[in-house]
């Protein structure tokens, strides 16, 4: 890819405003003795999206999966838009076709598929649980590009919006009574000749243990440990780019990691490849004894990953 | 009958003076009622001894008569009053003598002044011998042999002081015989220090006796002596004066052009808590100047922002006033004689900017002994010497230097928290060094000065700082500036001088972060400033005078992308590297004529001064603009009280350096901002030392420069003039001179400031507007040499944005808020906050040791200076400004 990419240099945050949802946004809480931190998972939060292929042609189809995480509810539903970015920042949808799914549990299939139709219409790509977001990149994507910049390629933007489900509510989905999140990525769509894949991550290592996938890990409460993201080889990739004066040049990714949790804390939120590990605290007084932890890894081109390790916190 | 009057207060503790040269009472005063530097205190030529007053002489009483003495311009007293009237005929008696004194002309730096000075005149009884005939004349003593001789002088300073009485007395155990002796020995046992501060006395018997001198305007010491078989003795005595360190405090009328214009001395600059004793700093405890966030200097005027005014040292502008936090000015106070501050209506003499002026003076008085003065607080050390040399002791110097220590502070504090590995080292140094030709017919001086600031940050390997891979690794930033400044004043004729100023300099300036962003960035610059002052008569002068600024500046960037590329904002964007080097030279020559026309009879009565400017700015293959400036203010006294003013005019600010610059071959066309300024306001002398003064301003400013909204390559404009602004209010304050024991003032400041990006957009509140803006402070000197002092402030909050929430961008990791109100449209919490200052002076025979506790916000420190949101703005809470900081530091001088 190339630095020119064609994107409005206003802040997104703005136009993202006029989503109709946004205005029934999460209130403030501020209380002046502290404020969240954003390694804390304490509400409703997107925390990744990965898109695959992690950077199509046109007319590849996509999918994406994300990671949504909300530790005192269900998430509800995920919509997903998908908007080219001739279009701005993300896409205006009415939220009363987004409420009628509240009801989805009493349509007739017909009247589902209607409605699925309705929201794809509108931009919608995928509305989980009911349906799972792909898109497919139209064929005439890239047109208008000369060779060389086709090679470099453009970039599409698909926002999620999560909304929580909140228990006991009154059946229709409302957005103005649960917590909501808002997030938007790019999806790089090119002709490159070293097209981006996802990394691939192989699971945590703790104080030079490797965690067997899916396993609940039992830490002691107060301690500290030394947890690492694994990364497979292949995950750091080299790839080729093209400089302005048209001369080609191989670079590696240079991914970074992110990483979150319920309870607990650790020394940094991020670290730079090649360093992996991050110093993990558990909490001395646990409100659940079972939590999580997330590591989620970007290759700065677009791909990403995660993992999920579920602690068991003991005495 | 043998009287005696033994006062004699060769300077003055304090002066001022309010009437004009000829005659205070018809011809009142119509400039600023603000006291620039006097650069000679008035000397008592000829003193007149005050004969002793008969019923004070019955009674055996001594007193103080505490004298304001008018002297015009040529030295002459032209009245005299008593402050506080103590009777018994002392009041007359001092009065009658003081009316015939002749003191030296005092001197600003334009020349004589008159003044009026504060004058204690003692009177300390001696009675009368008894006669052997009963007649009540002293009869002629026996001729004896010196037995009593010696030394006087002042401690601390080590001078010797003459003209002061000294005399044998009789100690309060002393026999009966020694009492009769003593009575008997009247006047011969008193004597006079000569030019060298020696004396002398006869016939002293032998036994134990009190040695004293005494001054009522210096001071007493008395010392034991014992005298024995004929031997004599040298004594050395040491005097604590009372005065010795006073500022000289005057109002005069000269031929100042400034509507508002307030001056701060150096005495009071040290006496104000919470300032460091930094004299730019005092300038935000006056009307128009807003609070500025964490304590800091930055100078935020009438709602301009801090780029717009201006900072001179010696009348030439400097680019950076602030070390590292803007908590101390890059001038060492000791080298400061006095602060102007105009926050408007100033003159064409000052250009380049729409703001306000703060003028600093750097010292013209020097001590009659070298000096070494060493202050340490808890920011920096640092010493100056000074001194006169030469066979005429006709040349002046003086040296100054300081270094901060908060690096050396930071390492163990770190390790302290557990941030071993990081290491934070910020640095600084300043130094000045001034030469002065004394005495001379021409005004000759050069001042050298500069400073370094240095501020170095690394965390330990493996700690990110953020997920930008480019921004990894240490940090540096560097910005100095050296200057050398020659000031020549040659007075043709009584009427016609020439005023030249010439400097050169360099400035440097230089940011690193990690291995990828580097800026650089050298100018080299020259500045002459000359005027040609004609005096045509008492109605008409004629300022003709040009500001040349010219310089050359190389400069290097390295970044790791493309501005213009959309690397710089997306997260995906591939970064190629970035590389600028080059160099612009540019100048500007201002010329500026003023005039100072003074239409009545009375010619000190109305002054009005219409002058205009041009700014021009030429970065050639850059930038070109010009804007004429005409501008026109006046002054009028209704009476010896109260005096009227007034200003208009307009106000050019060239864009700033990295505004005229472009990586095209195209010129950047940006123009000067523009502002139309104007300001009435009443000033009133209240009482002797009590001033009023309230005025009130708007401000229209145009063509303030703004980011593009347009950007999208580096073809496009970075910036374009489609700002505009207005600021409008009303200042008050009331000031009371130091003078005495008691200095202060009260300043309020009702404004507001407002600003709109784009035609069409909305109006919204500026950063640091401030409705309301109070500050009251007083300082009180104590007995025992202890003073204290007190500052109060309270401010509307400043404006801030709420956020309703944020948009979390995946690929950048980091949320972008988003409002549902205006710009600036909630303000945070009013302001409010109280500092105190406690000093105690040592006079040692040789050296003075001032010990001072600066307590910054000992009360209601924790104010919201900012609000804050976390990662995704659901969240807010306050920065808090500075906590309650105790400030203890010392300054120690030496004379030697």
């Amino acid at each position: 890819m190339t630095s020119e990419r064609h994107i409005p240099r206003s802040p997104p945050g703005a136009k993202l405003a006029i989503l109709a949802v946004v205005a029934t946004g999460p209130s403030l809480s501020c209380n002046g003795l502290g404020l969240a931190q954003s390694f804390q998972i304490d509400r409703l939060r997107v925390l990744a999206i990965a898109a695959d292929p992690a950077e199509p042609e046109p007319g590849d189809t996509v999918t994406f999966t994300s990671l949504v995480v909300d530790p005192v509810a269900t998430v509800g539903i995920t919509t997903w838009l998908a908007c080219n970015v001739d279009s701005g920042y993300g896409c205006s949808v009415d939220p009363t076709l987004i409420n009628s799914l509240g009801d989805a549990a009493n349509m007739t299939p017909d009247q589902l598929a209607a409605l699925y139709a309705e929201l794809q219409a509108a931009g919608l790509i995928g509305v989980q649980p009911f349906f799972e977001p792909t898109w497919t990149v139209p064929a005439d994507y890239l047109d208008g590009l000369t060779d060389d910049q086709k090679i470099e390629g453009s970039e599409a933007i698909v926002t999620v919006t999560a909304i929580q489900d909140v228990p006991g509510d009154t059946g229709t989905l409302d957005t103005a009574s649960g917590d909501i999140e808002i997030a938007y990525k790019r999806v790089p769509v090119s002709l490159a000749t070293t097209p981006n894949h996802n990394p691939q991550v192989l699971g945590l290592t703790v104080d030079g243990v490797a965690v067997t996938p899916g396993a609940v890990l039992k830490l002691s409460r107060g301690q500290t440990y030394a947890i690492s993201c694994d990364l497979s080889a292949a995950s750091i990739e080299d790839y080729t780019f093209v400089d302005d004066a048209g001369l080609a040049e191989t670079r590696t990714e240079q991914p970074y990691f992110t990483w979150y949790l319920q309870e607990g804390s650790f020394d940094q939120s991020n670290t730079l490849w090649p360093y992996t590990t991050v110093q993990y605290t558990a909490p001395d007084s646990p409100t659940m004894n079972e939590q999580s932890l997330w590591c989620v890894v970007r290759d700065r081109r677009g791909g990403m990953a995660w993992v999920e390790q579920k602690l068991e916190l003991g005495a | 009958m043998g009287t005696l009057a033994l006062a004699l207060a060769i300077a003055p503790a304090s002066a001022r003076a309010d009437g004009p040269p000829v005659d205070p009472k018809m011809a009142p005063p119509a400039a600023p009622a603000e006291p620039p530097p006097l650069t000679k205190d008035p000397v008592l030529v000829t003193f007149v001894d005050a004969p002793y007053p008969p019923e004070a002489q019955a009674a055996g009483l001594e007193a103080h008569v505490m004298l304001d003495i008018e002297i015009d311009a040529t030295g002459k007293v032209t009245n005299v009053t008593v402050e506080q009237p103590v009777g018994h005929g002392f009041d007359e008696a001092a009065i009658a003598a003081a009316k015939q004194f002749v003191f030296s002309p005092a001197e600003d730096a334009t020349g004589p002044v008159p003044v009026i000075i504060q004058f204690d005149y003692g009177f300390v009884f001696k009675p009368i011998p008894p006669s052997p005939t009963g007649s009540g004349v002293a009869t002629a003593p026996a001729e004896k042999p010196i037995n009593v001789s010696g030394t006087l002088r002042e401690m601390g300073t080590r001078k010797l002081l003459a003209k002061v009485a000294v005399s044998v007395l009789a100690p309060a155990d002393a026999s009966d015989d020694q009492k009769k002796a003593a009575v008997a020995a009247g006047n011969d046992w008193t004597t006079e220090t000569d030019a060298n501060g020696t004396f002398s006395l006869k016939g002293i018997p032998d036994g134990t006796w009190t040695l004293r001198a005494a001054d009522p305007g210096l001071g007493s010491v008395t010392q034991a002596i014992t005298l024995s078989a004929g031997i004599a003795l040298d004594v050395h005595l040491w005097m604590r004066t009372v005065a010795a360190e006073d500022t000289l405090y005057a109002y005069y009328d000269k031929d100042k052009n400034e509507v508002t214009q307030r001056t701060i001395t150096m005495d009071e600059v040290r006496r104000i808590p919470g300032t460091f004793g930094d004299p730019v700093r005092v300038v935000q405890s006056l009307p128009g100047a807003a609070r500025a966030p964490f304590g800091t200097g930055l100078l935020i005027i009438r709602g301009s922002n801090p780029e717009d005014s201006g900072v001179y040292v010696d009348g030439i502008r400097i680019p950076y006033i602030y070390h590292l936090g803007g908590f101390e000015s890059v001038i060492n106070p000791d080298l400061v004689s006095a602060v102007d501050y105009l926050p408007g209506g100033f003159g064409v003499q000052y250009g380049r900017g729409m703001g306000g002026v703060v003028d600093v003076s750097t010292v013209t008085k020097w001590p009659e002994e070298n000096k070494i003065t060493w202050k340490t607080d808890a920011l920096d050390s640092g010493a100056m010497i000074e001194g006169r040399f030469g066979k005429k002791k006709q040349y002046a110097i003086g040296l100054a230097g300081r270094r901060s220590y908060i690096d050396l502070l930071m390492a163990p504090v770190l390790a302290a928290t557990g941030n071993a590995g990081y290491t934070v080292s910020p640095k600084w140094y300043d130094y000045q060094a001034k030469f002065e030709l004394l005495d001379h017919r021409d005004s000759f001086s050069v001042l050298l000065f500069g400073f370094q600031d240095i501020l170095t940050a690394q965390s330990p390997a493996g700690t990110a700082q953020g997920t930008d891979q480019d921004t990894q690794g240490s940090f540096g930033t560097t910005y100095s500036t050296h200057r050398m400044l020659v000031r020549w004043e040659h007075p043709f004729n009584d009427h016609l001088s020439l005023r030249f100023i010439p400097s050169f300099g360099r400035d440097y300036s230089s940011l690193v972060v990690g291995s990828s962003w580097r800026l650089f960035q050298t100018q080299w610059l020259a500045e002459v400033r000359t005027e040609v002052p004609w005096t045509l008569n008492d109605h008409l002068k004629i300022v003709p005078g040009i500001d040349f600024v010219g310089g050359w500046s190389p400069f290097e960037v390295d970044l790791p992308f493309n501005p213009s590329s959309f690397a710089s904002t997306d997260p995906l964007g591939e970064r190629q590297p970035f590389a600028l080097k080059d160099q612009k030279w540019g100048w500007g020559p201002d010329p500026y004529i003023f005039a100072n026309v003074r239409p009545l009879k009375n010619a000190d009565r109305w002054l009005i001064t219409p002058g205009i400017r041009a700014t021009v700015a030429w970065i050639p293959g850059e930038e070109k603009t010009a804007a004429l400036d005409p501008r026109l203010a006046t002054k009028f006294s209704i009476d010896d009280r109260w005096r009227l003013k007034g200003s208009v005019g307009l106000y050019h600010q060239p864009p700033q350096p990295y505004q005229m610059y472009n990586t095209t071959d195209t010129m950047v066309n940006l123009v000067s901002e523009q502002t139309l300024s104007g300001d009435v306001g009443v000033e009133a002398d209240v009482g002797q030392a009590i001033h009023g003064d309230i005025e009130g301003f708007y401000k229209d400013m145009t063509h303030l420069i703004v980011g593009n909204p347009n950007f999208s390559s580096l073809t496009d404009p970075y910036f374009v003039n489609d700002g505009v602004g207005r600021a409008y209010g009303m200042e008050i304050m009331i000031r009371h001179d130091p003078v005495g024991h008691f200095f202060g003032w009260v300043s309020y400041t009702l404004s507001k400031s407002e600003r709109r990006d784009e035609p069409g957009d909305d109006w919204y509140n500026y950063d640091y507007d401030q409705t309301h803006n109070l500050v009251g402070l007083g300082g009180y000197k104590l007995p025992l040499q202890m003073e204290v002092s007190a500052r109060f402030q309270y401010t509307t909050g400043n404006p801030t944005t709420p956020y309703a929430g944020g948009v979390y961008d995946i690929d950048q990791d980091s949320y972008s808020g988003y409002s549902t109100a205006p710009y600036n449209s909630s303000r945070l919490p009013p302001y409010w906050a109280v500092s105190a200052r406690f000093d105690k002076e040592f006079t040692f025979k040789a050296w003075s040791l001032d010990l001072f506790l600066d307590l910054i916000n000992v009360v209601h420190g924790t104010n919201p200076e900012f609000e804050v949101y976390n990662y995704d703005y659901t969240q807010s809470a306050y920065i808090s400004s500075l906590p309650f900081i105790p400030s203890p530091g010392f300054e120690a001088k030496f004379d030697f």
